[in-house]
């Protein structure tokens, strides 16, 4: 097996590794992390990819013939979570918003709470803020929205603070005036008195500008995106750059990068590193829309159920949507992340009963990687969603994580029956199928919200199940809703790292702008000129960039594109453009274009062009060729599956009663094969659960088709 | 679970905001209402049991077998039943000189419509409430539990002493006018 691609996903607990050879053939592998050396975390994980799947092949041999290497990760977000970034940080911004970053925005108080607490204002409070108020300087100027200058930069001031700033021994400034965006001339001015003033106190520190970082329209997330990228992304790429080091070192010839949370890869000297922070769950969406793009689908649900949380994403006429505001760590920033939305539900979740109600609870918070108490050495003592599966039969105690961990199906039973059983009065399979159904219930009621909020149905949908703990769930969590098709591929535990090595080699730029389209036509000419100027600025700095990265501009295909709505509307969409410079006669192609869109995303009968159309941002993304995985394709066989993929039975407990079911090796199956429940597929890193009155069908990517069977 | 010193600390506000949380959001000890007396009985320098505290400084403790309001520093404001306010030291903010002690010009309410009450321990002059109300509103009553039925039907145990349930500010003030 030749290697071509490696994707890692380094958690806070464990380590995935996925990779793929030339034809499509994949193997996992999963390993603990270690946060002190990530590098070692990532090599013991592609050791137990290569060992849980009998390669005898050297890791040095495997290294060699790699074209790409791609890391997702929590290595950023968690110094941020953990306050231990690049400290402390002085902030430069315009005089009478010395508060702004202080202040932040009300939300902060709760946007990362599950929803229970949101609804007790005694739950909230705010984030300790990462400059502190003594950090921060204003300095008076004004720059109107429009660009123009209405008060001149006070240069005096810019000199005191940064004098001031260096005496307190910040360890970089930052420079966030109010819209800059629209004009940076006096950040400009700024960057260019504090290097002066360094100069003179023969003391330098780094400055970084917000309308480089981020030259999007909102103060506080600018200055939120352009503080985090100094206090987390840039000590972050000190130990990106170390991986890569220990990888050159063993053999590693191809790049290293890291997934964006906008759907792409950078190199770790990418300037606006503050953008891979979230990666994670961008991944699978990835991965759907790769799936999505195969099989022609252009709806697709992606659904990942992991031990902590059930993360959800869309794609809705083949595009995954693009929220331009989200928090890290409560902290507002407005750079663009895939939409992936969550609750906290999965299969490590506690499972507890309100000691005054006696209500069953599940959530939020879990036991993540310890399993349950069916894991004694996890040293877990409340009961989670896995003991529950474990009770039932539908997850093997002796083969979880291909044995790794013996699970103790009786330790499970008596502690179920201790603390939610007994106090229910029913028997404990009967408890734990009633626990399964509510946290079912939960995310199917979750799902169909995400949905019909769309204006759409369930039925217009493909889903796709993936994360360790998806398969088990998957029937459970999609009963009734009636989703065209039902995919669970057989890499369900490595699908987010599989969806990452997806992403193409190149990142994208952002500029707030506000262009009116209007009904007759008038502005067509000059908003034309304003989005071609745009873009070539963007343009610019994107080169400037690619040559500081060591690439050739000329070597990088641009893709431009803009995002807009209808004049008075919220909720903007992204509307590609051919290429650029575009002529006057483009723009009805982007109204068009934009209808099109906004039919098939909302519905027709919320159109409201009469209005004119409002331009709000101008996007320019790059890209280099990128190797990408193959889907296996593989020959459709027989549909009764090979002797050798039986396993022995066992009882499992579904509706009320105990089935005699039929267990498979997934690894032994054949595309065609069909299963039919009750039966259970088990894989190391999963196990795929078909309950009675249910079939799934293993097609040529080797994926599984589940469906329910017709009643009556 | 919860043990004492946990609950000292969030008594004595010692804990983050974060591990604060994590005990509002988690279930309610059913326990944790006996630790807070326990804490709080270590805290005072007499010896009267307190039944239920009503705020930083005051707590309704038993005396004599009747439940009476108590200062920290040990002054008595006699039957929980009474405003306890009645018996306490008040400083009326409703001038401007006097709201401008604490607010800047402009930036504190209009005295012809609100005015600020202090109410202070006449044991110890602590600060023990305050409220702010249109000239001539009656003295609020904040707080009058009754602890018969919290004892009894809350905490399913006997009161450890025990008055009828009723407001005796009125009465009171009747008495006191003759
Ligand atoms: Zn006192």
């Amino acid at each position: 097996m030749m290697f071509e691609i490696l994707s890692v996903d380094t958690g806070g607990t464990m380590t995935d590794t996925f990779l793929v050879d030339r034809e499509g053939n994949f193997i996992i592998g999963k390993a603990q992390t270690t946060p002190d050396k990530e590098y070692l975390g990532i090599l013991n994980s592609l050791k137990d990819a290569l060992k849980s799947s009998n390669i005898e092949l050297d890791v040095r041999r495997v290294l060699e013939s790699l074209r790409a290497f791609v890391y997702t990760g929590t290595i950023m977000i968690n110094r941020i979570i953990e306050r231990k970034g690049l400290h402390p940080i002085g902030l430069i911004t315009t005089a009478g918003f010395e508060d702004t970053i202080r202040f932040g925005r009300g939300k902060q108080s709760w946007v990362e709470l599950p929803y229970s607490e949101r609804l007790h204002a005694v739950s909230h409070y705010y984030p300790d803020p990462i400059v502190e108020r003594s950090y921060v300087r204003g300095v008076r100027e004004r720059v109107l929205t429009s660009g123009f200058e209405m008060i001149s930069l006070y240069e005096e001031e810019v000199k005191e603070a940064v004098v001031d700033l260096l005496e307190k021994d910040v360890k970089a400034i930052a420079v966030c005036l109010l819209y800059s965006f629209a004009n940076p001339e006096h950040e400009l001015k700024v960057e260019k008195i504090a290097k002066k003033v360094m100069e003179e106190k023969g003391k330098e520190v780094p400055i970084f500008l917000s309308h480089r970082i981020n030259p999007v329209i909102g103060e506080l997330g600018r200055m939120n995106t352009t503080v985090l990228q100094i206090y987390g992304a840039e000590p972050s790429r000190e130990q990106f750059e170390l991986i890569k080091q220990h990888f050159r070192e063993i053999g590693m010839k191809a790049p290293l990068r890291i997934l964006t949370s906008y759907g792409t890869t950078v190199s770790p000297s990418h300037e606006k590193l503050i953008t891979t922070v979230t990666s994670g769950p961008t991944g699978g969406v990835l991965g759907c829309k790769y799936l999505g793009d195969i099989y022609g689908f252009d709806y697709i649900v992606g659904t990942d159920v992991g031990g902590t949380s059930f993360d959800v994403g869309l794609i809705s006429a083949g595009q995954y949507s693009l929220k331009t505001e989200s928090t890290i760590n409560r902290f507002l920033v407005n750079f663009p992340m895939i939409s992936v939305d969550s609750i906290g539900a999965g299969t490590g979740s506690y499972i507890r009963l309100d000691p005054v109600t006696k209500r069953v609870r599940i959530g939020p918070d879990s036991a993540s990687f310890r399993v349950g108490v069916s894991w004694e050495d996890g040293g877990v003592s409340t009961v989670t969603v896995n003991d529950a599966l474990v009770i039932m039969g539908h997850l093997n105690p002796d083969y979880f994580l291909g044995g790794e961990v013996k699970l103790n199906r009786k330790r499970a039973e008596e502690m179920f029956h201790d603390q939610i059983a007994s106090p229910l009065g029913v028997d404990v399979e009967e408890a734990a199928e009633g626990c399964l159904e509510l946290i079912n219930l939960e995310m199917r009621m979750y799902l169909n919200a995400m949905i019909v909020g769309t204006g759409h149905a369930p039925e217009n949908y493909h889903l796709v199940s993936y994360g360790g703990g998806g398969p088990v769930l998957t029937a459970g969590y999609t009963k009734g809703l009636n989703f065209r098709g039902i995919l669970v591929p057989t890499w369900a535990a490595a699908f987010s790292a599989f969806g990452a090595s997806t992403a193409d080699y190149g990142f994208r730029h952002d500029l707030s702008t506000e262009l009116l389209l209007t009904p007759d036509g008038g502005m067509d000419q000059i908003v034309t000129e304003m989005l071609n100027h745009g873009w070539q600025e963007l343009k610019k700095l994107m080169e400037e960039e690619l040559r500081a990265e060591g690439i050739d501009p000329e070597s990088v295909l641009y893709k431009p594109s803009l995002r807009m709505m209808y004049f008075g509307m919220l909720d903007d969409l992204e509307v590609p453009v051919v290429r650029f410079p575009i002529k006057e006669s483009y723009i009805d192609d982007i109204r068009h274009t934009y209808d099109d869109m906004f039919e098939k995303i909302y519905a027709r009968g919320s159109k409201s062009p009469e209005a004119g159309y409002m331009i709000s941002r101008i996007i320019l993304s790059c890209s280099m060729p990128t190797p990408k995985p193959k889907l296996p394709d593989l020959q459709e066989g027989e549909s009764l599956p090979d002797e050798k993929a039986y396993k022995k039975g066992r009882e499992i407990f579904c509706e009320g009663e105990w089935h005699e079911a039929e267990i498979y090796e997934m690894g032994y199956l054949t595309p065609r094969n069909i299963i039919e429940g009750p039966s259970v597929v088990e894989a190391p890193s999963t196990t795929f659960v078909v309950p009675p009155g249910w079939k799934a069908r293993l097609d040529r990517h080797r994926i599984f088709w589940l469906e329910e069977n017709k009643r009556g | 679970m919860e043990t004492k010193e946990l609950v000292k600390d969030i008594i004595e506000g010692r804990l983050s905001m974060e591990e604060l949380y994590r005990i509002i959001s988690s279930d309610k000890n059913p326990g944790r209402f006996k630790l807070v007396l326990e804490v709080l009985q270590e805290k005072v320098p007499w010896d009267e049991k307190i039944i239920l505290p009503l705020s930083d400084s005051l707590f309704i403790v038993c005396k004599d077998n009747k439940p009476i309001v108590k200062c920290k520093c040990g002054f008595e404001f006699g039957d929980y039943r009474v405003n306890w306010k009645l018996k306490a030291k008040v400083f009326v903010r409703d001038t401007l000189e006097s709201l401008q002690e604490l607010y800047k010009p402009f930036m504190h309410s209009d005295p012809n419509w609100t005015e600020i009450r202090e109410y202070y321990c006449p044991g110890c002059f602590t600060l023990l409430e305050t409220e702010v109300v249109p000239p001539g509103y009656p003295v609020i009553f904040d707080f009058l539990p009754d602890i018969n039925a919290f004892y009894r039907e809350w905490l399913g145990e006997e009161p450890p002493c025990e008055a009828e349930f009723m407001d005796k500010t009125l009465e009171y003030i009747r008495e006191r006018m003759k």
